[in-house]
């Protein structure tokens, strides 16, 4: 019976969200990613057709409904379950430069509460970088970007700024090498704020090293989530930092890392405050923890960082509409997703245009996974093929199996690999804690897509299209 | 498209991609051409909202339901001009199509 069905084609109503935004009615469908606005015909047509009670469809509905992608028949997958894996071509390395901080903030995946990088005293990774691993790894990354003639690297870790001769040395070195290649090598640092001095301003202004500041808000909420060893607050130094890279900006532009961890979702105060303080992009993130953690956010701090980003989202809209530059990044990113609209069969780059070197040289998918699962390869044996090719093909599986009825999976594909692992203990499980919330951050994402293609259309394509600058 | 309006990229370019494909009127009046000769769909095992409510049922067992031009595969029946009486003692389809007269032509 099940084989007569497949040959005679049955009609399946495939993944797709319906919405209304300003009286109209609009259809994301997820096979395409096309985003369309419907007439009250098709509207009708498939809500009936959604509620398994249509008597006919009109043919020109037909044909409109195939063409969008939200109807197909018979059976099988999409083409790029049975795809090759995509090849390797990194475009961004991280350096985890060194597994030393200065901070013990509470929600840290590092080694202290939630841990997933093995201590080195119980036979982990050497936690600081050589100068010799840092020149292969950045050699690997030159020789094995493709035709990708731009590269990325990230200096990361720990704190990166603790080992800041390397990465003074490293930006020149990694310059001189691209050149010789025909590339060109962009830097950037993910720091902490409380080590940046003036001298440590101007080399990274002067060497175009963008910078991204973690910084969790005002004082009182900074202070609980990212003291010292000694219990002390780090609000302080990270702002006196940042007044440095601040100082004759001229600009270079920075960008605010939040992290939200329990008891501190104010997402719309904590905007304010880093706007305040010169921030050109902020982005927020739940932090990574383990079912049941202190650091876990609850479901109603997550409703309240939700209804935070309405508010956000509202005030994206005014700025375009103003022509400001948008602050709130979450939003930006989401934004990019739809109006490119490409299905996106993994949740990110790791693996494919992304990997991270431990600081003993050793290459994972991304930085929050040092240390989690096989390594992937060194700078000098290159990425073992079959290591990469199961860690794809585990998120592949996720995406088909656990995702594939679901309208948003062309934004999460399944989510962070890292989260899933902390909550569990499986870096392929979905992360169905946040299901819930990321599609409604999503349907966010398409209202205000459209609310701004309605106002402020020439947006949309400067900041996302073929020369869009996102 | 006709009920469908692109808002993202990606919706202009589908539109724009079967735009390029020419697009051939049907001929005839039959509608629904779209669908069954299209898909070869008999229709017997699930209806196109992928339920169960619309099925089509067997020629025999609705006989004046798939005769007429507006089912989806209409089954074969004598013109009712030329041979009025073709179904005069076949009241019930299901009970009675063995009465059903054989048209012949005649020469």
């Amino acid at each position: 019976m099940e084989d007569m069905s497949r040959a005679s084609g049955a009609t399946i109503l495939l993944p797709h969200r319906r919405f209304t935004a300003a009286g109209e009615a609009y259809v994301y469908a997820t096979e395409t990613g096309g985003l369309f606005r419907m007439d009250e015909t098709m509207r009708n047509a498939l809500s009936a057709i959604a509620a398994s009670g249509a008597s006919a469809i009109p043919p020109d509905v037909l044909s409109d409904l195939q063409r969008a992608g939200l109807l197909r028949y018979g059976e099988g997958s999409e083409p790029f379950s049975r795809a090759a894996l995509p090849a390797l071509r990194v475009r961004t390395l991280v350096l985890m430069l060194t597994y030393s901080c200065n901070l013990s903030c509470r929600y840290c995946y590092e080694a202290r509460e939630e841990g997933c990088v093995p201590p080195v005293e119980t036979g982990g990774t050497r936690p600081e970088m050589s100068v010799e691993t840092l020149r292969k790894s950045i050699a690997f990354l030159l020789d094995n970007s493709g035709e990708n003639r731009k590269v990325s690297v990230i200096f990361f870790g720990g704190e990166p700024l603790l080992r800041f001769p390397l990465l003074r040395a490293a930006v020149p070195m990694a310059r001189a090498m691209a050149e010789g290649r025909g590339k060109e090598v962009s830097f950037s640092l993910t720091t902490n704020g409380t080590l940046i001095t003036r001298e440590i301003a101007a080399f990274l202004k002067g060497n175009g090293v963008s910078a991204c500041v973690s910084i969790d808000g005002p004082p009182r909420i900074h202070d609980r989530n990212r003291p010292y060893a000694s219990g002390r607050g780090s609000y302080e130094d990270a702002a006196r930092g940042l007044s440095y890279l601040l100082e004759d900006k001229n600009g270079y532009p920075l960008a605010a890392r939040v992290t939200l961890g329990r008891g501190a979702v104010d997402v719309g105060k904590t905007f304010e405050h880093l706007r305040g303080l010169g921030f050109d992009e902020v982005g927020f993130a739940p932090a990574s923890a383990a079912e049941g953690s202190a650091a876990a956010l609850t479901e109603g701090e997550l409703e309240r960082v939700m209804s935070g980003f309405r508010d956000l989202a509202a005030g994206y809209v005014a700025d375009v509409r103003e022509r400001r530059m948008p602050a709130f990044s979450n939003l930006t990113q989401v934004l990019a997703l739809i109006h490119r609209g490409d299905p996106m069969p993994y949740p990110c780059g790791a693996g494919i245009g992304m990997l991270a070197v431990d600081p003993s040289g050793a290459f994972y998918p991304c930085h929050r996974l040092c240390g989690v699962g096989d390594a992937l390869g060194d700078p000098e044996k290159g990425v073992a093929g079959e290591v990469r090719a199961r860690f794809l093909e585990g998120a592949r599986q996720r995406r088909e199996s656990a995702c594939d009825a679901c309208w948003a999976k062309n934004f999460c594909s399944g989510g962070c690999y890292h989260d899933a692992y902390l909550r569990q203990g499986d870096l392929f499980a979905p992360s169905t804690h946040y299901c819930r919330w990321i599609r409604e951050l999503f349907l966010l994402g398409l209202t205000t897509y459209v609310r701004i293609q309605n106002e402020t259309p020439t947006f949309l394509e400067a900041m996302f299209g073929e020369r869009g600058t996102s | 498209m006709k009920h469908l309006k692109p808002v993202n990229r990606k919706a202009r370019k589908i539109e724009k991609e079967n735009d390029a494909v020419p697009v051939v009127e049907a001929q005839g009046t039959i509608p629904f051409m779209h669908t069954c000769t299209s898909v070869f769909n008999p229709g017997y095992e699930i209806d196109f909202a992928n339920g169960m409510t619309q099925l089509c049922t067997p020629i025999e067992t609705d006989l004046f339901g798939t005769t007429d031009m507006f089912c989806w595969w209409p089954g074969q029946a004598p013109d009712t001009i030329n041979n009025p009486d073709w179904n005069a003692d076949c009241t019930r389809a299901m009970k009675d199509w063995m009465k059903l007269k054989v048209v012949k032509p005649e020469w």
